[in-house]
């Protein structure tokens, strides 16, 4: 049987390179996997962060991330000793010739890299090795991220939209400078963790969020991106940290990110979220750093900022990018009185001509601009880019160049001294039946308006189950007087920069007396208000509003009907005195829909005073229709 | 929400179109093998819904793209050919407004970007000084990416001091 001269050639070739790279890695893998066990390495904190394994409630190993191409071995998921043998094994396996990109040497370079340190592997360096020189995508990536260090970025809250509150973080990439010595934040690299969306309705969109259905991923971004969307679509100020890792740490973030970058998670939005994941990334790379254990099983974004300020050593240095209505505001707010009355002039029908060509009105008509007519960023056909254009060229033709805007850092508003999200309290006073009782509550998350609001919007409450249970100290009997499943609220003073109606919500069970009631009644509804707000003085620490309110419940206790419907009219006074104390003075007068129910008139007033991070102290009263109650109370937040 | 996909949908479509064609002016030009159309603003926040609520905290996207292929999307495809053209078309996709306002004011931290990801060593100011005198040339209304990419780049070959900074070929 003749073979043909180019067969042999191939065969030849083919177990050259086998047998090279077979030898390539000493000592052999019989031994490596021996010296494995004996190190017990796959139960190294590393390797079980690197795999991103947790135990279930049945105390069993299961890696969070649920991408089956994430494991060499097909228990690998469930298995961190079979997925370290396995991915050993990959060193001695020919390539994969094919799709080299889909080799394990290519595909995960964070654990590969591990195991050969942790096992003091010899074989060729990377820059040697002729299969790692072979992956194309990996190198290019690391071609062009040339991560120098890493920073954590938090995007705040922003206006009229209270749910923005938790917050978002992602990674910033800091590249090396160029031979130059140049460097532009710009440039570097956003890394984040989101949830792929497919649906588009938003009940499914809550329900898919909240259970898992969505696939969670990691994007790498130029940094630029995040600035467009964050500071300027979005109008959200960006914080970032830098954080204290060493070189190697930096380099096996990166390496770590092209593993998880190239798989998916199930996203679940309270607990394995956009900030969840930064923390484990965080870990697996640099595990002398123990940052999930300062979080609770839900993470809420903002709650990490603190996590990581409160790590020994962990952040050393911030900064602050704000976003395009801040800067509008700060520049507006240091221009000259004469300026800003023609800027008003100005705001009220954007005629170019009331800017004079005076250049600080321009650059301030630029940035205004971008605010109103956010559009302006994705489309330059739109009407607010083409008011734009005519701006730019006037400004273009002025040959003075303008100085860079150094923006003010609003020291009040730096998340990491933001109260923990969580509060419980502990009180006593007199209840409505004018009884001596203890009064407790404990509220999930996050924040009401009464709460400090040093790193929280100041006029935004956004509350996640909250209850108060009173225990009556005459009658020795306990109730729960008020569960809310959510409640939200969102006061926007009405002014120059912010024409917006105000509006609250909440959804819960709450506690009605004699009036609507036969007995108490602990009913289920929903209660709306929408209205103005507007600052009553100068120093904007008095607000003033005025809301009408809605209500709907349902209750078959309730007299004549087994629901309550009402509305009418709130007035209310929110006092802020020396960002330490919060005093809030309500009436209320609700005309119900049932004429077998009274009708209500609420006034309610509580006073609370900040004593320090973390502790508040507050006095309360309530008049409703014939009762009345007070309470003193302790707030305690973790 | 419909209002902003039909937005979209139309910058998207338009960006295609002009990407489709090599544009010829006076001047220097670049052909270009590839398309625009994924790198844009809005394909990077198509995902983002009009629930506020939610927006804001899911931050869900429905942009998809390989982690390795760092400065685009998959819709936004790589071509070996004129890189430097390619960056600039990319990074004006993305910045365009803040990048014109720098240039109309003389300086600022998108210009001093572009001129890094230009491969220019010119300062800020001198690239700033330069392009905000020939501003008209360069921002004529509506242009497209490559467009302003060519001018801006025809712009600093006709300056013998900048162009020496840069590597334009």
């Amino acid at each position: 049987m003749k073979l043909k001269g180019l067969t042999i050639l191939n065969i030849f070739l083919g177990i050259t390179f086998f047998l090279s790279t077979a030898l390539a890695w000493s000592p052999s893998y019989e031994e490596s996997v021996q010296k494995a066990r004996q190190l017990k390495l796959a139960e190294d904190r590393q390797w079980i962060l690197l795999g991103h394994y947790k135990k279930n409630i049945l105390g069993q190993w299961k890696s969070e991330v649920t991408d089956p191409a994430y494991f060499t071995s097909k228990e690998g998921r469930t298995n961190p000793q079979a997925e370290l043998e396995s991915m050993l094994a990959t060193l001695w396996a020919p390539p994969n010739e094919a799709d080299m990109d889909q080799d394990p040497r290519c595909r995960f370079p964070a654990r590969l890299f591990w195991l050969k340190k942790k096992l003091d592997l010899q074989g060729p360096s990377e820059e040697e090795d002729p299969i790692l020189q072979r992956c194309a995508m990996y190198k290019r990536y690391r071609a062009v991220i040339k991560a120098d260090s890493l920073s954590f970025v938090f995007s705040s809250y922003y206006a009229n939209s209270p749910g923005s509150a938790f917050g978002h973080t992602f990674f910033r990439i800091n590249k090396k400078a160029g031979p130059d010595g140049k460097h532009s934040e710009l440039l570097d690299h956003g890394v984040g963790y989101a949830a792929q969306v497919t649906v588009s309705n938003p009940a499914l969109y809550a329900i898919f969020g909240l259970t898992g259905f969505f696939n969670g991923m990691f994007t790498n971004l130029p940094y630029y991106y995040k600035v467009r969307e964050y500071n300027d679509f979005e109008s959200r100020d960006l914080w970032s940290y830098d954080l204290n890792l060493t070189p190697e740490e930096v380099d096996m973030v990166v390496r770590h990110l092209w593993e998880v970058g190239n798989s998916y998670f199930a996203y679940y939005f309270f607990t394995q979220n956009c900030a969840y994941h930064m923390l484990t990334v965080l870990e697996a790379a640099a595990p002398r750093y123990h940052l999930l254990d300062r979080v609770p099983y839900y993470v809420i974004p903002a709650d990490t900022i603190k996590a990581i300020n409160e790590e020994p050593g962990f952040v050393v240095g911030s900064s602050f990018r704000p976003s395009l209505r801040s800067v509008f505001i700060q520049r507006y707010n240091r221009m000259q009185p004469a300026e800003q009355a023609a800027f008003r002039t100005y705001m009220d029908d954007l005629d170019p001509e009331r800017l004079q060509n005076q250049v600080v009105l321009l650059d301030t008509a630029l940035d205004y601009l971008d605010v109103v007519y956010p559009e302006n960023l994705l489309d330059p056909k739109s009407v607010g880019a083409q008011k734009k254009n005519h701006i730019l060229q006037v400004r273009a033709s002025i040959p003075v160049v303008s100085e860079r805007f150094n923006p003010e850092l609003p020291e009040k508003e730096r998340p990491e001294l933001g109260h923990d999200s969580a509060r419980i309290s502990l009180g006593g006073g007199s209840n409505y039946l004018s009884h001596s009782a203890l009064d407790l509550g404990f509220r999930f998350a996050m924040h009401d308006l009464l709460d400090s609001h040093l790193g929280y919007p100041e006029y935004s409450q956004l509350e996640f189950f909250s209850f108060r249970g009173e225990y009556d100290l005459e009658d020795k009997h306990a109730s729960l007087t008020d569960f809310d499943f959510f409640r939200v609220a969102a006061m926007n003073p009405w002014n120059l920069f912010q024409k917006k109606m105000s509006w609250r919500v909440h959804i819960g069970a709450n506690r009605f007396e004699t009036g609507a009631c036969a007995e108490d009644c602990l009913a289920g509804g929903i209660g709306f208000g929408a209205g103005y707000a507007k600052h009553l003085d100068s120093k904007e620490s008095v607000l003033g509003y005025v809301l009408l309110e809605g209500q709907a419940y349902a209750d078959v206790h309730f007299n004549d009907k087994p629901y309550k419907l009402a509305a009418g009219p709130t007035l209310g006074l929110l006092i802020n005195f020396a960002d330490h104390f919060k005093w809030v003075l309500e009436a209320t007068y609700l005309a119900q829909a049932v004429h077998a129910q009274e009708d209500e008139k609420i006034f309610s007033t509580e006073l609370r005073y900040h004593v320090q991070h973390n502790w508040n102290l507050g006095v309360r009263y309530l008049h409703q229709t014939t009762t009345d109650e007070s309470f003193l109370s302790v707030y305690r937040y973790f | 929400m419909k209002k902003f996909i039909v937005v979209i949908s139309a910058l998207v479509m338009s960006l295609v179109a002009s990407a489709s064609f090599a544009q010829s002016r006076q001047g220097k030009s670049f052909s270009r093998e590839y398309g625009m159309a994924g790198c844009g603003l809005g394909a990077v926040m198509m995902g983002k819904r009009s629930a506020q609520i939610f927006a804001a905290t899911t931050n869900g996207s429905s942009f998809n793209q390989l982690f390795g292929i760092s400065f685009g999307t998959l819709n936004c495809t790589d071509g070996p050919t004129n890189e430097v053209a390619m960056n600039v078309d990319k990074f004006i996709v993305a910045n365009r407004s803040a990048l014109t306002a720098d240039v109309a004011k003389g300086d600022g931290e998108t210009l001093s970007a572009l001129t890094q990801v230009m491969g220019c060593s010119t300062d800020s100011r001198d690239m700033g000084r330069l392009l905000k005198t020939n501003y008209n040339q360069i921002f004529v209304n509506d242009a497209q990416p490559n467009i302003l990419t060519d001018s801006i780049i025809t712009v600093i070959m006709q300056d013998s001091q900048v162009a020496s900074q840069c590597n334009l070929g």
